[in-house]
């Protein structure tokens, strides 16, 4: 309390928690997962290799550009549509973000285990009829619980 | 902390209010400390 410059950063949980706080309609989900921090942010930080096996929505993705933490992303999604996204990547830490959707990760060490939260942003939506809203969310969170399973299960393959 | 910064974030620029909690933490941090140890002082 005494020495605030050595106190650590915002925790990541804690930031994607404010991000979420952000972007009203975002879809948050987390999992504690059976295996390491390293193992876990091995998986997430392999944009171009991981991603697509866990995401449904993107087919391939290509690093076109780093500066540091800070990436250009080519994404394409299985229909060949392609989007530039801009992403932020660091231990613990990774936010992606196009015209039309936000993605992030954070991870925070459990012991032998992990904690990862996941969050997607829609930017652009289609007016919907009120009714089916509630369906939607429904299916972005299932959606989450899927992929966070996913890493899950690439986490241990990564692990070995 | 950058005015334009402020505007993107409060647009949906996500990376910008990542970039704004960056800025911003070490101030809220200082400003909790020091209600933290003038809580600490009163209530000893």
């Amino acid at each position: 309390v005494n020495d605030p410059v050595a106190l650590p950063d915002i925790d990541p949980i804690d930031r994607l928690a404010i991000l979420a706080a952000a972007l009203p309609g975002a879809a948050v989900g987390q999992r504690r997962i059976a295996a390491p921090f390293e193992a876990v942010w091995r998986v997430i930080a392999d944009l171009e290799h991981a991603t697509p096996r866990y995401e449904s929505g993107v087919a391939h993705v290509r690093v076109i550009e780093q500066r540091g933490e800070h990436l250009r992303l080519l994404v394409q999604d299985p229909d060949g549509r392609e989007e530039t996204m801009d992403a932020r990547l660091r231990p613990g830490w990774c936010l992606m973000q196009s015209a039309t959707v936000v993605i992030a990760f954070a991870a925070r060490r459990l012991g032998r285990e992990t904690l990862l939260a996941h969050l997607e942003h829609q930017r652009v939506q289609a007016p919907l009829p009120r009714r089916s809203q509630p369906h939607d969310r429904r299916a972005a969170l299932a959606k989450i619980d899927q992929e966070l399973h996913t890493i899950e299960k690439l986490a241990a393959h990564y692990g070995r | 902390v950058d005015p334009e910064n402020v505007a993107a974030a409060q647009q949906g620029d996500a990376l910008a209010l990542d970039q704004l909690l960056d800025e911003l933490a070490p101030y809220v941090r200082r400003l909790c400390a020091r209600i933290a140890a003038f809580r600490e002082v009163r209530e000893s």
